[in-house]
């Protein structure tokens, strides 16, 4: 009779203890996709910070998160993947044309990160010296090239346009003179060959650009609300953490991408995060976009012809989250 | 003239006398032939229609799966692009063909007539083999620029040792009793190569052909994602990029016709050149 | 042995190694054949008459021993398109019509002045193939084939022709048509012949002397003079004189001989 009475005791300790605890009563399973291999891009950072600090747990997430070789953005239109990274302009051609129904919904880089490097070795200081050169893009001409081209008053005739894909050797063995690359990545590894190298901002020529956001199907918006306020909670939180603390989020990098340069991944995120702030964030918090940011891009774009059909830019952003999350600039936690 | 071509090597094999083929045995023989599309033809109509309806039922979006007519619109409005840029690409895998082939058989002579020769070389030969061609190419693009050899250099690569292997087992296939007679009659090496070694390669050679014709299509295409401004492998990595499926779909389309072209006439020249062998009689 | 032997094989030897043993195939066998003679060599499977014959032919040599053509070494007589082969297997090349095969000897070792009398037209002609000149092997029949091939082995007018089997791959009624053939080729030329075989009666039909072979090591047991009157008429099989050659035969070849008989 004892023996029986102790046993329902602790049936009961044991149920009691488990439903005091903090923890929702149940976990939201999703997939966050990365956009490239796990390194230290600002969006992949505030997912994996958001993961090992728990903030993801706290607001009732089980992220999966998984890295692209390329197809995320397929993934995410099947549904296979629930959020995934895209560059703003990106997003902003693939509304245009096909029209896929994507968000972009928080901003990582107040400024873009494409950027072009010559060899210093060379002696091209200007844009005016790329004529009689040999200019490499990875895919497609970039309308940023195409714009800073235009602002310096250089005479695109006279340079050699190749298409080179995306091995950086491509400079120093001396096959192009000028490339393409992101500020945030070949700058590093070209100086790491042994080649110190000259780096051109679009920004410098007032060209206006955009980085990374998150983006979702207009779909997840509609039926999904809750789970995109969570999830970005959890990451602009994160964001935040990146923020104060390097060498912590390196060691968190680092555990997602054993195989990188420490170095060089720092390299990166401090590069991001030079232009993960600006007025915007100041008034808005960290990841807020403006209408006038993205009204800027699309215009520009237009004008370089980078978009193959005009449409309304404002389908390609949906900033209702950050206003719900964000007070004052503070993120409401949790 | 290729009638020309197809005589002059005959009387090269067979001395001056009329060769045995003529034109009439193409239409002959090819006309019917073709009749052997008619499975395949009705075959691909059948998944095209079921293609077809699939997507407009299942309401996909365009940007994963085209409907087979998007596809079709998309590259009969546009055919003379797609057959621009699937000459670039044809261009480059026949260079490609040639120049592996041309190279494999030399080498496969030399491996024929010896032993060490061939112990030596095949190594490094399926050491070229089995190395991806992602990781050559960059290294191409970067030795040979941004034209066309880089995309020759793949597709002669991945033409090499199929063609390479068959010629030596080719050469080595000398009906033994022919060769005895050679033997009797004390011809030299170099007689024998050429009036027997040489035709009863043939066979084997040309069904490395029909294998390596199709690769060095495949290694054109993906030479061009590295580094290309032309040609189907271009097109479909900038359509890929744009997800722009019925373009990609397009250009899929046309290197497939290409490649069901190339194989034909591979066909139809092997089993005039080999008449006289058991897989054509067969 | 008269005085200008067209063949002299004095105490020849040959061995092979198969499976890492040594296998004695040839022991002391000496033969001599006199200029448009017709000797055919039987034995039983194995006892090594194609290898002797095939060192007649300069196509091996042998240990030990010494073998003349026409008083040089078999290799000079190759040189001089003095021999000429027809194998079991006709060989023909597949991708040359009749008449093109029949003109494969011509086109090898150009630089020689060797020639024959009769042009490769003349001989598709005497093997009675001209109808199928411009057929391709694998059109015709197995008797064709080798008819080509016996053509194939006349372009140079050889003194010497070297038969191994020549009618064996054909079916049985096609062979003894064939053999009336073979005899009625000869009796116009007259060629040295050494045809090895494995059939006694075709052996005394064709030949003017029969040599018969033991078994491995391979030596010559013994050998029988065919006297029968020429040309050989059809019908002659049958009588008592063919019979008892054939009988005579069959005994040597059973009793496989004392050892170190010599040629007749």
């Amino acid at each position: 009779m004892r023996i029986l009475t102790l046993l329902v005791l602790s049936v009961a300790l044991l149920v009691a203890a488990c439903s005091s605890s903090d923890e929702p009563s149940e976990f939201r399973e999703i997939t966050f996709m990365a956009g490239f291999k796990p390194q230290a891009n600002l969006p992949f950072v505030a997912a994996y910070v958001a993961q090992e600090k728990g903030y993801f747990a706290e607001q009732g997430l089980d992220v999966r998160i998984r890295h692209s070789t390329g197809e995320h953005l397929k993934l995410l239109l099947s549904g296979d993947v629930d959020i995934t990274t895209a560059n703003a302009d990106s997003v902003l051609k693939r509304r245009s044309s096909p029209d896929v129904p994507i968000r972009a919904i928080a901003l990582f880089g107040q400024s873009g990160q494409a950027a072009y490097v010559a060899l210093e070795s060379e002696g091209i200081r200007t844009p005016k010296d790329w004529e009689g050169k040999i200019f490499g893009y990875k895919t497609s001409l970039p309308a940023e090239y195409l714009a800073v081209v235009r602002a310096a008053g250089v005479d695109r005739s006279k340079i050699d346009e190749v298409k080179v894909g995306f091995d950086p050797r491509i400079l120093t063995e001396g096959r192009v003179d000028i490339l393409a690359v992101f500020k945030s990545n070949e700058p590093d590894t070209i100086r790491k060959l042994g080649f110190p190298v000259t780096v051109f901002n679009p920004e410098d020529y007032g060209v206006p650009t955009l980085g990374l956001t998150y983006i979702v199907q207009e779909s997840t918006i509609a039926e999904d609300a809750d789970m995109v306020e969570r999830f970005l909670k959890a990451t602009m939180k994160g964001f935040g953490f990146a923020v104060e603390n390097e060498e912590e989020t390196l060691d968190i990098v680092l555990r997602f991408a054993p195989n990188e340069d420490r170095d060089h991944q720092r390299f990166m995120l401090r590069e991001e995060l030079r232009n993960a702030e600006s007025a915007v964030t100041e008034q808005g918090g960290l990841g807020a976009m403006t209408d006038e940011q993205w009204k800027e891009l699309y215009d520009h774009l237009i004008e370089f012809e980078a978009l193959a059909n005009p449409f309304d830019y404002r389908t390609a952003y949906d900033d209702q989250f950050l206003g719900r999350i964000y007070d004052d600039a503070e993120l409401s936690w949790p | 003239m290729a009638q020309r071509l197809l005589d002059g090597i005959a009387e090269a094999q067979t001395g001056p006398s009329k060769a045995a083929f003529s034109w009439r045995w193409t239409g002959e023989r090819l006309l019917p032939a073709l009749g052997y599309l008619v499975p395949t033809v009705i075959a691909l109509t059948l998944a095209g229609v079921a293609w077809e309806l699939w997507v407009r039922i299942g309401d996909k979006p365009v940007y994963i799966l085209p409907a087979p007519s998007v596809v079709f619109e998309r590259l009969s409005g546009d055919l003379s692009f797609f057959a621009r840029e699937g000459a670039t690409t044809l261009y480059e895998a026949l260079a490609g063909f040639a120049i592996g082939s041309t190279v494999a058989i030399l080498l496969g002579v030399a491996m024929a007539h010896s032993r060490f020769i061939e112990k030596s070389i095949f190594p490094l030969a399926i050491l070229v083999k089995v190395t991806p061609i992602v990781a050559i190419a960059p290294l191409l693009v970067i030795w040979f620029g941004f034209g066309a050899w880089p995309k020759v250099l793949i597709a002669a690569l991945l033409v090499f040792f199929p063609v390479m292997v068959n010629s030596v087992v080719g050469f080595r296939s000398v009906n033994p009793g022919a060769l005895d007679f050679a033997h009797s009659l004390r011809a030299s090496p170099l007689e024998i190569f050429w009036l027997l070694r040489l035709p009863s390669s043939l066979p084997y050679i040309f069904a490395a052909f029909r294998i390596v014709i199709p690769l060095a299509v495949i290694g054109a295409v993906i030479a061009e994602w590295f580094s290309a401004e032309a040609g189907l492998g271009s097109v479909i990595a900038v359509a890929h990029s744009d997800l722009d499926m019925p373009t990609l779909f397009s250009a899929v389309a046309t290197l497939a016709v290409i490649g069901i072209g190339l194989t034909m006439l591979t066909w139809v020249i092997e089993r005039r050149l080999l008449f006289w062998h058991e897989s054509t009689l067969a | 042995m008269t005085d200008f032997e067209h063949i002299t094989v004095s105490v020849l030897s040959k061995r092979f190694r198969s499976k890492g043993r040594d296998l004695l195939v040839l022991a002391d066998v000496s033969l001599g054949v006199a200029p448009g003679e017709f000797v055919s060599v039987i034995g039983p499977s194995g006892c090594g008459k194609t290898t002797l014959l095939r060192i007649i032919g300069g196509l091996l040599d042998p240990d030990a021993g010494e073998i003349m053509v026409r008083g040089a070494p078999p290799r000079d007589a190759q040189r001089r398109k003095d021999i000429g082969f027809v194998f079991q297997d006709p060989s023909l090349l597949p991708w040359r019509s009749v008449l093109d095969n029949v003109r494969f000897p011509l086109q090898v070792n150009r630089g020689s002045s060797a020639s024959g009398s009769r042009t490769p037209e003349e001989l598709v002609e005497t093997v009675g193939l001209t109808e199928f000149a411009r057929y391709f092997p694998h059109e015709l029949s197995g008797g064709m084939k080798q008819r080509v091939a016996l053509a194939r082995a006349l372009v140079f007018d050889p003194a010497l022709l070297l038969m191994d089997e020549p009618l064996g791959s054909l079916d049985e009624l096609t062979r003894q048509a064939m053999r009336y053939e073979l005899l009625k080729l000869w009796e116009a030329t007259r060629q040295t012949v050494v045809m090895v075989t494995h059939s006694i009666a075709e052996a005394v039909l064709l030949s003017d002397r029969v040599v018969v072979m033991t078994g491995l090591p391979g030596r010559i047991n013994g050998a029988v003079d065919i006297d029968l009157p020429r040309p050989r008429e059809a019908g002659i099989e049958r009588s008592e004189a063919f019979l008892d050659y054939g009988d005579r035969i069959q005994r040597l070849l059973a009793t496989g001989g004392p050892v170190g008989a010599t040629s007749a």
